[in-house]
């Protein structure tokens, strides 16, 4: 079931501090994750590690220690990139090509034959919405129209896991909407989506699972609709007194719900609604970065 | 193997970017430069023209092969394009062999497009001149010295793909580069001197001479006087043993490239 697996990985930089002088930084301390036929969000702040955990998935960069094993074979394996799609952070290709010219690349490594090549162009450009601007050399695109071809181009070889790091940053809303959809239709079809995010506005309604990595580890990994149930803060409660029409609302902590509605109930309250509050997925993640400031 | 879709992409870039239409006009400008030389130096001014212009064509080729080897190949890495490649079925080794000959195409076409010009320079500059007839004999030895500049491109652009993978600052595998070419091509000058020099050890001489054989000598594929003076002769074997020299050093410093690339951290 894992698509991919990530086991105890580490990874050691050397900064240079002075000529001589090195200090040894380790930006990844032992992370684990698996990623099952969903959409999972690997998120945390700017230096968190989530670009160095990517590029070892990929094979980029090698880790200290620990595995990766992508649709059951090792990371190494170049067969497994077949299968895969890929999106770098702030993604560039040459400007002088054409948006064309790069699918012809892409369809050369894949082996796409040419009488196919239109068909699958138009369509992946339409999904992106760049119908028209594929003859004009890239030079003449703006960062996010580069950023939705290469996406597009990603899913060239219908990827059964679509690696992405921080596809949303860069873009405009029609354009994150649009990455967002092409990774519910992938999910839709039984693919792995695994993107890295540090803004959380879309995180939340887009992930199945999220796993959350400050400072090189991994604080959290569940799925969203636990962890917003976990970080539940109360219930909010709106009431009334039978037959009146002044509407009341309450604040409870979890641990006094139960009493306080045994309360209303005997003072003869109706309740109109409850609803949990909830911190954020965003809070939760500040919430972290914060523990960790306090910890230095 | 995915090396050609590499070496395409490669390909399209290079004859895109404006180095290569840069020289190539840069070419012409020299021709002029040759004539107006030729005006100047005492002898014969269509001998003297035709050494000038091949001499440009050699070094004009030689700029070209170190900046689109070593451009192209440090621009991928610095500018993530290499992420796009390597996230691909594409190995590392498929990378450094298909960027290798895309550039040797490029180079290919830059020295083909050279020759045309060099030779048209050529051809005119003799019909201009009084009591000359231009010949074809010319022309084929001309053809003789491109496929020579061609081989020497060719060698230094495996050299640029090792300087840039090798190196994390393009500046200095430019210069490293421009500084291998121009040792390679006075080797057999500086050999000399210091063999037949009374004042350096045995110990050194021997040093010297064995820096002589291995270090990539640029100077044997430099063969102008071929074309300039026709009572030369060069004999099949040279061409053949330079042949030689020049596939097995391109091999191996390819096999070193793929080596260093392969433990790169990207
Ligand atoms: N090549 C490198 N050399 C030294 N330090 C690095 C290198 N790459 C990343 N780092 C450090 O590793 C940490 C994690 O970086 P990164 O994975 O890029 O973070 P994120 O993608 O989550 O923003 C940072 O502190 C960064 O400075
Ligand atoms: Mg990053």
């Amino acid at each position: 079931m894992g698509v991919l697996q990530v086991n105890n990985i580490k990874k050691r930089f050397f900064r240079k501090r002075s000529l001589l002088k090195k200090q040894e930084v380790w930006a990844l301390k032992g992370v684990s994750f698996d990623v099952r036929k969903e959409i999972f969000g690997f998120i945390g702040p700017n230096g968190a590690g989530k670009t160095t955990t990517i590029k070892i998935i990929l094979n980029f960069i090698r880790p200290d220690s620990g595995k990766v094993s992508i649709l059951g074979k090792s990371n190494r394996e170049i067969s497994v990139k077949k299968h895969i799609g890929f999106l770098p952070e702030r993604p560039y290709i040459y400007n002088s090509i054409t948006g064309k010219e790069y699918l012809d690349f892409c369809a050369d490594v894949y082996g796409i034959p040419y009488y196919e090549r239109k068909k699958v162009f138009l369509t992946l450009l339409e999904l992106v919405d760049l119908i028209g601007v594929e003859e004009q050399p890239i030079s003449s695109y703006s960062k996010g129209m580069v950023q939705r071809l290469l996406f597009a181009a990603t899913l060239i070889n219908d990827p059964e896991l679509l690696i992405l790091d921080e596809p949303m940053s860069g873009l405009d809303p029609v354009g994150r909407n649009i990455i967002a959809s092409a990774m519910k239709d992938l999910k839709r079809r039984g693919k792995a989506v695994f993107y890295s995010s540090h803004i959380i506005q879309d995180v939340e309604r887009l992930s199945d699972r999220v796993a959350i990595i400050v400072d090189g580890e991994i604080k959290l990994l569940d799925t969203i609709t636990n962890i917003v149930q976990k970080f539940l803060k109360g219930y909010v409660l709106t009431v009334r007194k039978v037959g009146s029409n002044n509407i009341e609302v309450f604040k409870t902590t979890p641990g006094d719900f139960w009493p306080f509605l045994e309360k209303l109930r005997s003072e003869g309250y109706e309740i109109i609604s409850i609803e949990p509050e909830r911190l954020s997925l965003e809070e939760i993640l500040v919430s972290y970065i914060q523990k960790k400031r306090r910890a230095d | 193997m995915n090396v050609l879709p590499v070496a395409r992409l490669t390909f399209k870039e290079l004859l895109k970017e404006k180095s290569f239409i840069g020289l190539l006009t840069g070419e012409v400008f020299l021709l002029f430069i040759s004539k107006l030389i030729s005006n100047v130096v005492a002898g014969d001014t269509v001998k003297v023209a035709m050494d000038f212009s091949l001499t440009f064509f050699f070094f004009t080729v030689a700029l070209y092969s170190i900046f689109s080897s070593i451009g192209s190949t440090f621009r991928d890495i610095s500018d993530k394009v290499i992420y796009l490649i390597l996230s691909k079925p594409i190995r590392r080794e498929d990378y450094v062999l298909g960027k290798f000959l895309g550039i040797v195409l490029a180079v290919g076409l830059f020295t083909f497009l050279s020759f045309f010009l060099v030779t048209s320079g050529i051809l005119i500059m003799s019909s201009l001149a009084h009591l000359y007839v231009p010949h074809i004999v010319i022309v084929e030895r001309i053809v003789v010295v491109s496929i020579f500049i061609f081989f020497m491109g060719v060698f230094l652009s495996a050299f640029g793909v090792l300087l840039a993978v090798f190196f994390t600052s393009q500046i200095l595998a430019i210069f490293s580069g421009i500084f291998l070419f121009l040792v390679g091509l006075e080797l057999s000058p500086v050999k000399e001197i210091v063999t037949s020099s009374k004042y350096v050890s045995p110990l050194n001489k021997l040093i010297v001479q064995v820096v002589y054989y291995l270090f990539p000598n640029f100077s044997l594929f430099d063969i102008k006087d071929y074309a300039v003076h026709l009572a030369i002769h060069i004999p099949l074997t040279y061409f053949f043993l330079v042949f030689v020299y020049f596939i097995l050093y391109v091999a191996a410093v390819l096999a070193v490239s793929t080596f260093i690339f392969d433990r790169r951290e990207l």
